[in-house]
């Protein structure tokens, strides 16, 4: 077991982890901060995405001991009450149907906003590559992004 | 708390201490009778059911206004919280911004279950009966506090307004002044015509809970002191733990304990990668049975075998015939949320949190095992499409809590999830149609050999399997028949259960009689439907709306399919695919739709999007068995469709003239049959089975 310093969500945190304890973990079940979701395990859905000094990684299969002094961002600290532009657009487009996939792909549109402000939907396509949604929302997510990237 | 108020033992109000009014209203356990809009324009010429008082929707008026719809079915993103809370909206005329909903937990006599896309269908009646009761009470307050008759009286947006002078009492005052009256409610219902709510999107009243990672699912609940825990299973289905070491495991830190339980070894630990880590440390030896004997093989030639047996009495017609089989294997459901339980046994009751589409089997179940008296509590779920019914992981856990001793929340890996599913059933059909020389159809023959249903809490053979698998079109000579074989296979309701299958088969080859016969496939289904059936009109609007019969680009084709699951919702579909490469992109869906009462258009939009994405999965995935054991695990070898595989989508509605019916599952059958008819447009091959395969094209 060893001590890290992590800054989630603009707050320094200490935990006591093994260092292949992967991110998702550390989050959810030492952090108790839960909009962050196990999907896979495996890289392969996203449903685990969060903001590593801004760019949307897969905390699942991220181990502790890779963050470093790097700026975590979870869905619980994009903004104070929702008001992120991306989130929304979100709910301009009522993308949401059970909603377990949303935070993440929220965070992975930021993400892709803040790199490319104006994505085509081939650009988009890319960026949720094996970024799964079950309930199929992925059309009310493109129309979301391009919401948000004409501002709101 | 006293009961004042008895409407015919429907609805029962009462007054809290506190001052609310809260109602509770039966529903009766059977979907009610779809009625017509002349029966829904007053519930004086509706009459109430006779069943006896069941307390289970309840609603709440508090002093401050706010209005508390305690939500008896499970959300899982078919929007149910949301449109319940429109029903009710609607007759009581209340300010939207005072509508909360909360979560009930398992209650027994009350329909709870959450399948067959039946909320909606149920609730429609009772609900609306509730809030015009509600709203006649407050009616009648506010005329006997202005001592004016209540016909002078106007229920208007959570107000109840005075028609001569226009003064205003809100609900929350009204509540305090009718508890201290004696008040009687007619309770008429509104005029279609008048509805506010029913038929418009109003915003998804839990959505700005997902946005912002605040929602609540199973795999989220946090409760004092909970350790965590993973389950080993038997890879083979039945197969007996024999021994096993422990004494790794136990040495992972972070792990607290293992323990065994009837479905294996839990491990249980301070986080879940410890409980994982711990696992995988684990020595066991499994006594797997001759069910380790399993093979897809053997599943296909168990069913080809059965229906050969029953297609040997078939005899020979005097006229042209084709026949062709078509197979769909056993799939997963794959929510994105796996399931979990946390629960709780302590020694005079058992806790449990879960996202469960079925609380009260769950209740049933734990409490017959356990001997406890056990409560559920429902939470968001994650995803459902059927999988969420069964009741085995609140089982499992209930037993980890109860071997280890405290709370734990059961995790499933996505390998767990995939590998001990109930899966939607194999099946094997068997299609035979003959015509005169003159072309008119004389024979139409589907025989199925599938698995049926044979789960915990759900059990079905011949019945599920006869599901929507006569064809709606007016032919002669249509026979059908079902042969239920069991494998040591788990099968469950997989959204759209059996519908989906014969829809894939019966409009298959309905599509093969009409090419052979060179007929167009759209004209041959339209002339064989009445002038009245609902889907005849979905067909044409989405034929319509797709531009059918218009020229293609090269390499490209249109399919059409439609379908009336369960006989409810009729749903037409055009999906135009590109083939390339002996790839296969559905480019375009259009849908139409007629789902009676549209309650919230973009829901019925969000539902045929979702029912047409998880139909396009089915022909990318399959969970096959090899030496009794699954052979997918993840998302790498059971892929589902991405969203650079999306589709456009266009949905159209159909105005319909009854109540409101399903849309959870209907969006699902007739889109697989629209591509697989597509591609054969585009290229002339027939695909007769899911998924489809490298070389199919």
């Amino acid at each position: 077991m060893a001590t890290w310093n992590l800054t989630v969500n603009n707050t320094p945190q200490t935990v006591e982890a093994e260092p292949d304890m992967p991110l998702l973990w550390v989050l959810r079940d030492l952090l108790n901060l839960t909009g962050t979701k196990f999907g896979c395990g495996i890289g392969m859905c996203a449903a685990c995405t969060i903001l590593l000094n801004g760019a949307a990684i897969r905390s699942c299969i991220t181990p502790i001991s890779a963050v470093g002094t790097q700026e975590i961002t979870t869905i619980e600290g994009l903004s104070e009450n929702g008001q992120h532009p991306v989130q929304q657009a979100w709910l301009e487009e009522s993308v949401s149907q059970c909603g377990y996939c949303q935070p993440a792909k929220i965070l992975t549109a930021v993400a892709l906003l803040e790199k490319n402000p104006h994505p085509s939907d081939l650009e988009m396509d890319e960026a949720f590559s094996d970024n799964l949604c079950r309930c199929g929302t992925y059309l009310r997510i493109r129309r979301a992004i391009q919401r948000a990237a004409q501002g709101g | 708390m006293t009961s004042s108020f008895t409407r015919r033992d429907f609805l029962k109000v009462t007054f809290a201490a506190g001052g609310s009014l809260l109602l509770a209203s039966c529903v009766p356990a059977l979907p009610t009778e779809i009625l017509t809009p002349t029966q829904t324009a007053t519930a004086t010429s509706t009459p109430l059911p006779e069943v006896p008082f069941q307390p289970n929707l309840f609603i709440r008026i508090d002093p401050d206004g706010m209005v508390t719809l305690t939500i008896h079915r499970s959300e899982m993103g078919q929007g149910v919280r949301t449109a319940l809370a429109m029903l009710l909206a609607e007759e009581l005329e209340a300010d939207w911004k005072t509508i909360r909903v909360q979560q009930m937990d398992a209650s027994q006599g009350v329909n709870q279950i959450t399948s067959g896309s039946g909320s909606i269908l149920i609730n429609y009646h009772p609900l609306r009966q509730a809030g015009a009761t509600a709203r006649g009470i407050l009616v009648n307050a506010a005329a006997q506090f202005w001592s004016i008759p209540p016909e002078e009286c106007k229920a208007e947006n959570g107000e109840v307004v005075r028609a001569d002078s226009g003064e205003r009492i809100g609900y929350g005052k009204l509540v305090g002044i009718a508890s201290d009256l004696k008040l009687k409610s007619t309770a008429a219902l509104k005029d279609p015509r008048e509805f506010r709510f029913i038929g418009t999107s109003v915003p998804r009243i839990d959505e700005p809970e997902i946005v912002t990672g605040k929602a609540i699912y199973g795999l989220d609940v946090r409760v004092p002191n909970m350790s965590f825990a993973v389950v080993a299973r038997s890879p083979v289905v039945g197969g007996k733990l024999l021994t096993y070491d422990a004494s790794q495991a136990e040495a992972v830190t972070g792990v607290r304990g293992v323990v065994e339980v009837p479905s294996g070894v839990a491990v249980v630990a301070e986080n879940t990668w410890a409980a994982i880590q711990g696992r995988s440390a684990l020595k066991i030896t499994w006594e797997e049975g001759s069910n380790a004997r399993l093979s897809s093989e053997f599943i296909h030639d168990s069913l080809a075998a059965k229906i050969k047996d029953a297609i040997a009495a078939e005899p020979a017609a005097p006229l042209k015939t084709i026949e062709a089989v078509y197979e769909t294997p056993y799939l997963a459901h794959a929510a994105l949320e796996p399931v979990n339980c946390v629960a709780d046994v302590r020694s005079d009751v058992c806790e449990l949190w879960m996202p469960t589409q079925n609380p009260q089997a769950v209740q049933e179940f734990v409490q017959g095992r356990l001997k406890l008296p056990t409560i559920v509590h429902v939470t968001l779920l994650g995803g459902g499409f059927g999988r969420k019914l069964e009741v085995d992981y609140g089982l499992e856990a209930a037993e980890v809590s109860k071997a280890f001793g405290g709370p734990v929340q059961v995790v499933w890996t996505r390998e767990d999830d995939i590998q001990h599913d109930f899966y939607r059933q194999v099946t094997y059909h068997w299609m035979r149609a003959g015509w005169e020389s003159d072309g008119m159809l004389k024979l139409w023959r589907h025989y199925l050999a599938a698995q049926g249903i044979n789960g915990i809490a759900y059990q079905a053979g011949v019945d599920v399997l006869n599901e929507d698998i006569k064809i709606p079109y007016t032919m002669e000579g249509q026979s059908t028949g079902s042969f239920v074989i069991n494998f040591p296979v788990h099968t469950g309701p997989w959204r759209g259960v059996v519908s989906a299958t014969n829809a894939f088969a019966n409009e298959s080859f309905i599509d093969e009689v009409a090419t052979t016969l060179r007929q167009d496939p759209y004209e041959f289904r339209v002339s064989r439907l009445g002038q009245s059936d609902a889907l005849r009109a979905t067909l044409q609007l989405a034929a319509e709306k797709a531009g059918w019969g218009t020229p293609m680009a090269e390499g490209h084709g249109r399919g059409i399919a439609c379908h009336k699951t369960y006989g409810q919702t009729s749903v037409a579909m055009v999906a135009e695919v590109s083939v390339a490469d002996g790839a296969v992109r559905v480019e375009k869906v259009t849908c139409a739709i007629n789902c009676g009462q549209v309650v919230h258009p973009d829901m019925v939009a969000q539902q045929m999007e979702g029912g047409i994405v998880f139909g396009l999965t089915t022909l990318l995935n399959e969970i096959t068995y090899k030496d009794g054991r699954v052979q997918q695990s993840n998302f790498h070898d059971y892929p589902l469709l991405q969203m650079s595989e999306m589709p456009d989508v266009e949905v159209h509605l159909v105005q319909g003239d009854s109540s409101p019916v399903g849309l959870g599952e209907m969006g699902v059958p007739p889109i697989v049959p629209a591509v697989t008819n597509a591609i054969f447009n585009a290229t002339g091959k027939r695909i007769r089975h899911t998924p489809i395969r490298a070389g199919d094209l």
